[in-house]
């Protein structure tokens, strides 16, 4: 318990005192966003891949990171997100035969 | 040795029928296949199918999982050479030279090397296998469970000392792999640690789910979102052989590699994950110029490379000769031939020759296979890079997802990779390590029970590691290898304290430390 403590209480000192020192202040994070909706995406994805089945989480994942976070014209989205979804399902469903959760609706 | 020879004959005879020759040869392409699909590791691999050689006879469904295994070592190497995402963990090391290769448009010839060194590594180490089976198994029946502590111990510091920033940080790394690998059930007395309530993870933290999460989804977080994406390296099919210059250098590391690769094979633990991480680490020692290392050295790929192909074979001795698997993949080809009726063991030679031998003689085809398969296929492996990055990496992210999610069937695997895709990306921004988490990972469990064994066989005596002259010497090159990279520390002693000085804080100065 003491030995927590002081752990606890010098991992406080560096968190807070440390973000102070040149090479943290030198980091530069243009990527936040991004990796952030990733995450994000990444989150959806464990929440929704038993609820929704598998071809719809995908389905959707994709949909959320090449629309929202690329931009890609509506055409690319639909095809890559329809191709990867339907592809890997059946890749690995049919032809691999990995039980793949198919959720509430069927899909 | 005539007996040797009339066996292999007896060996290929079964090998080269064309039923088996086929498996063989469709267990490399999917072998090849599952290296490169990230998340879906030769472990994942072998297991998804296990169900599918039920159908099989014992020969052929043994050498299309040995098929597989060894494919999928070849394809791990592509995807960490081209992404810089380790289709399985023993590519790892491939991926900081490989990555950096084909960031100077040297991809072609990476892989080239990668399949020319998995070739040689792979054939002679069954040669190994075959000639050297018998005694390195009486050696490695010399090993208690103390023997495999110091063993495990002595690869994590290894693994610290070569890794090319502080050893501290590695150690750190290396520590919190370890933790993490304590989540689950304690295999001693079956207590359920560390689990917040999460049933799942009573079998403890997969090691696919963290490797994933570290190396595939913290890549993609880190590469993402940058403000110019990298240009995508499109290698041209010239440069798919290797310059003279870069064969001259690869030589000897792949010598190198295959025997030391083989040896640590033998040796139980993850030995083709170690293998690549120590080959890599001797390169780099013995290279002249050790800087060059991670930034495209092709030592950095030949060595890895074929130490974790050598270490196949290697692996396969104990299990063959002795029926104790030396890892995970090959505890799951135990299994698959126990669901045969084999039981491997000193009477599978004497017993089965035509299995035994004819498994030996299908790895030699099977190094062939690959051969003949990866060579030309590397241009078609290139063509991945062609894809456009924001097209490519929401489907590697669903590979990784789906890969991760089919091992277990389990959510908590891919909440675990989510978790550590977000600490991958944070600890690489840091600039840390992220390779020993995957190890420290990996070996925690190995670790533990041996350590624990041996306290148990000298009732609580600690002297049982230091009394046992194998466990006591492997021990001590430990300890030398931590006094070694302690020694920049006190050289720099005085630099470090004026550099000390200079901090605002100077009772935080390690923070600021270079």
């Amino acid at each position: 318990m003491l030995l927590a403590g002081v752990l606890a209480a010098t991992a406080i000192l560096v968190a807070l005192a440390g973000g102070e020192s040149l090479p943290l202040q030198s980091l530069e994070w243009p990527e936040k966003w991004h990796a952030l909706a990733i995450l994000v995406g990444c989150i959806f994805a464990a929440l929704a891949l038993e609820r929704l089945g598998y071809r719809l989480t995908v389905a959707m994942l994709l949909a959320f990171v090449l629309w929202f976070i690329e931009r890609k014209p509506p055409a690319v989205v639909a095809l890559v997100t329809a191709g990867l979804s339907l592809g890997t399902f059946y890749l690995f469903s049919s032809l691999l035969k990995v039980p793949l959760p198919l959720g509430a609706l069927g899909f | 040795m005539t007996e040797t020879f009339q066996n292999l004959y007896l060996g290929f005879s079964v090998a080269l029928s064309p039923l088996v020759l086929l498996y063989a040869f469709v267990g490399c392409v999917i072998g090849t296949l599952v290296g490169i699909l990230p998340g879906v590791g030769p472990l994942a691999g072998i297991s998804l199918l296990l169900p599918a050689t039920f159908g099989l006879n014992a020969t052929t469904a043994i050498v299309l999982l040995a098929g597989i295994y060894y494919g999928a070592m070849y394809g791990g190497s592509t995807t960490s050479i081209l992404m810089r995402i380790p289709g399985e963990a023993a590519s790892v090391m491939t991926c900081i030279d490989g990555y950096a290769m084909t960031r100077k448009g040297r991809a072609g010839a990476a892989l080239a090397v990668a399949a020319v060194g998995s070739y040689i590594a792979g054939t002679f180490s069954v040669i190994g296998l075959m000639l050297l089976a018998p005694p390195l198994a009486t050696f490695a029946l010399r090993f208690g469970p103390p023997e495999y502590f110091a063993l495990l111990l002595l690869g994590l510091l290894v693994l610290a000392y070569m890794s090319g920033g502080s050893m501290v940080k590695s150690l750190a790394m290396a520590a919190l792999g370890l933790l993490l690998g304590m989540i689950g059930i304690d295999p001693m007395t079956g207590f359920f640690r560390f689990h917040y309530g999460v049933v799942e993870l009573g079998d403890g933290i997969g090691v696919v789910p963290v490797a994933v999460g570290l190396f595939g989804l913290s890549e993609i977080l880190l590469t993402a979102g940058q403000a110019s994406p990298p240009a995508v390296i499109k290698p041209r099919l010239r440069e798919l052989l290797p310059s003279r210059q870069e064969w001259r250098a690869s030589v000897w590391p792949i010598g190198r590699g295959t025997i030391l690769g083989f040896l640590i094979g033998i040796i139980p633990g993850s030995a083709h994950i170690i293998s690549s991480f120590v080959s890599y680490a001797v390169e780099r020692r013995l290279s002249k110029h050790p800087e060059r290392f991670g930034h495209g050295a092709v030592e950095g790929v030949a060595g890895p490379e074929s130490a974790n192909n050598s270490a196949t074979s290697g692996a396969f001795v104990p299990m063959l000769a002795l029926g104790v698997p030396s890892g995970p993949i090959p505890a799951v080809m135990l299994a698959a031939m126990m669901v045969h009726g084999i039981t491997p063991g000193p009477l599978l030679i004497r017993d089965q020759p035509a299995l035994f031998w004819g498994f030996i003689a299908s790895m030699y085809v099977g190094n062939v296979v690959l051969l003949v398969l990866n060579l030309p296929l590397v241009g078609l492996f290139v063509n991945l890079l062609r894809i456009p990055y924001p097209l490519l990496y929401p489907a590697i992210l669903v590979f990784s997802i789906v890969g991760v999610y089919a091992v277990n069937g389990s959510l908590v695997d891919v909440w675990i990779m989510a978790a550590m895709g977000a600490l991958g990306y944070l600890l690489r921004k840091f600039d840390f390590e992220t390779a020993p988490i995957v190890l420290g990972v990996v070996l925690a469990p190995m670790l533990e029970m041996s350590f624990r064994q041996s306290l148990a066989l000298s009732s609580g005596q600690y002297g049982i590691f230091v009394n046992r002259p194998i466990a006591a010497t492997m021990l001590g090159v430990g300890l030398a290898l931590l006094l070694l990279s302690l020694r920049p520390v006190f050289a720099r002693g005085a630099d470090w304290r004026r550099y000390l000085g200079l901090q605002q804080k100077p009772d935080l100065g390690q923070e600021g430390k270079p």
